[in-house]
């Protein structure tokens, strides 16, 4: 009975790592069709390699990208850019930031900098001059997740946000 | 000598009043706080919201206190405007803009929000119209925000004082995830 047990416990172990979801449900290696079961609304950009779906993400305007080699789904990324409510932006930032360290753990890399040497220390108030980037990393077993923040020349905050296949890269 | 120091130190005293009115709010202040607080009878008020109208730098205003639960959580100044030409206004929040760069130092943040840069070479007809907001943040004791915009042809040249705790505060206050969790 106890080795039944042991047995059934190693085999849901193995299941759970071979459907381990990537990415919304998803896991790397899917296909184009069964990216687009889980969308819901019409794809802004289909081909070979990339299919895109304009989606809301933590109260910004993102377009969901994900990239295909051979029909296989090797990366996902979300690409925001806000220019409207700078405040609120801050906010819903930080919200993601903390979100994703909820669920993916301390990262193994997370530096800001900024070019204004007096706003060093202050995350705050680089953010609020403009003059803010940060680089947020986790290595996880099977992906690579990378939250980036910038400003670009016209002044809107941009933030990457990659999910990577770990072994197609 | 000694009555020009004394007279040195009245203006540097007059002066950090000055600032402290901007920049040193009691966060924790209730609605009986700030009524008592103010020289004189809100011009109108509810459970969320207390209005005075008082001056500032000469100008008047009226000064909103935000409520939450009996807490205070924003201030707004809402800078009365009744100009006859349109680029009166952009002179106003030049003026003020000036007025607050003396009292709080350089601003951190000065911006022009563009929505649609068909009238660029005119401003004042695109704030009007809509078209453009301008803002500047001073990241102080609290985030002070100076900015002017339109809508419906209708002019709010405001200044927001909020806590800087309001952008610190960023985890969600529900233990709940976010809706958005499972897309990330």
């Amino acid at each position: 009975m106890k080795k039944g047990l042991t047995i059934l416990a190693i085999f849901l172990l193995t299941l759970n790592a071979i459907i381990a979801a990537d990415f919304r449900g998803l896991s790397w290696g899917a296909t184009q069709i069964e990216v687009m079961k889980t969308e819901s609304g019409k794809p802004s950009l289909v081909s070979d390699e990339i299919l895109i779906w304009p989606v809301t993400l933590y109260g910004f305007n993102a377009n969901r990208i994900y990239n295909f080699k051979a029909n296989q789904l090797v990366s996902t990324m979300y690409l925001i850019s806000e220019s409207e409510d700078f405040e609120k932006a801050w906010l819903n930032y930080n919200t993601l930031k903390n979100d994703l360290i909820k669920k993916y753990g301390k990262p193994s890399v997370d530096e800001f900098t900024t070019k204004n040497e007096k706003l060093s220390t202050d995350r705050n108030g680089a953010y609020f001059a403009k003059e803010f980037y940060e680089s947020t990393m986790w290595f996880l077993e099977r992906s690579s997740i990378s939250l980036i923040s910038n400003f670009d020349q016209k002044g809107r905050f941009i933030i990457c946000l990659f999910y990577v296949d770990v072994k197609n890269h | 000598m000694k009555k020009t120091v004394f007279l040195l130190f009245t203006i540097i005293f007059a002066l950090s009043i000055s600032v402290s009115a901007l920049d040193n709010v009691n966060w924790i202040s209730s609605r009986n706080d700030i009524i008592k607080y103010e020289t004189s009878e809100p011009v109108f008020e509810d459970a969320e919201f207390l209005g005075f109208s008082t001056t500032l730098y000469n100008k008047t205003i009226e000064k909103i206190y935000i409520f939450k639960e009996d807490k205070l959580i924003s201030i707004f100044y809402i800078i009365a405007e009744d100009r006859k030409e349109l680029e009166d206004y952009l002179t106003s929040y030049q003026e003020i803009n000036d007025l607050l760069t003396k009292d709080l130092g350089v601003p951190l943040f000065k911006d022009e929000d563009w929505e649609d840069e068909r009238y660029k070479e005119s401003p004042e007809l695109a704030l009007i119209l809509g078209d453009v907001r301008y803002n500047t943040t001073w990241i102080k004791n609290n985030i002070i925000t100076h900015t002017i915009y339109a809508k419906d042809l209708s002019v709010n040249h405001i200044i927001f004082i909020n806590p800087l705790d309001s952008i610190r505060e960023t985890q969600p206050t529900s233990a709940e995830n976010h809706p958005d969790f499972d897309d990330i």
